[in-house]
């Protein structure tokens, strides 16, 4: 029953998308100093609404199908690889991020690379925060 | 860690798909299982030994790493 109110989440997030998605290019023509970035993004929010309401159809297409992708979901190694793959990109993206802040700096370009730093150290910061918090409460 | 799982499901004559859907995960986990790629957690262990009506030991056979 859980697993199906997740999914009727979901349908409203689709749809919600789908609006924005729509409100945001009908703006870009309306308003008078409407540009190209709020129809393209707003054309990017409609599709993705799309692609979640088909998928939202695909996958309650039966109470077999909602069985089966609940159990992907909640698969525990699943879970674990997820996890596993969230960690390797942030401590991988973390290092390009300091290699990007050196060479930025290297080519004296001092305003990106500061503003490069300051998101690292954003991010390290989030993450002890993270996990302090977490700690805690296990 | 090593099982039995393997043994246990033949014996009872059920397919890596049908355990899979009666303890709640994909087929790709009970052959990750199987084959010693992955340890069930202490959940997952419980849930599979019951349902081969078995202990949790006579299904999982711990083994400390050496050194």
């Amino acid at each position: 029953m859980k697993f199906k109110k997740k999914l009727k989440l979901r349908l409203g997030f689709a749809v919600g998308y789908i609006v924005l998605g729509a409100v945001l290019i009908v703006m870009s023509f309306v308003l008078p100093d409407g540009d190209q970035f709020l129809s393209s993004f707003g054309l990017i929010l409609a599709v993705m609404g799309v692609a979640r309401l088909l998928q939202y159809c695909r996958i309650t297409k039966s109470d077999e199908t909602i069985r089966k992708q609940e159990i992907a979901e909640t698969d525990e190694r699943n879970i674990a690889i997820a996890n596993h793959a969230k960690s390797a990109a942030f401590r991988i993206f973390l290092m390009l991020c300091c290699v990007a802040v050196l060479v930025l700096e290297a080519l004296g370009k001092n305003e990106p690379a500061a503003v490069l730093s300051m998101a690292v150290f954003g991010q390290v910061l989030i993450y002890l925060i993270c996990y302090f918090v977490i700690g805690r409460r296990s | 860690m090593n099982n039995a799982i393997r043994a246990l499901r033949k014996e009872a004559g059920v397919t890596q798909d049908e355990l899979a859907n009666a303890v709640g995960v994909t087929r790709q986990t009970i052959l990750s299982l199987e084959s010693g790629r992955y340890n069930a957690s202490l959940q997952l262990a419980f849930r599979i030994a019951r349902y081969f009506h078995r202990s949790i030991e006579e299904v999982f056979l711990f083994e400390e790493e050496s050194e």
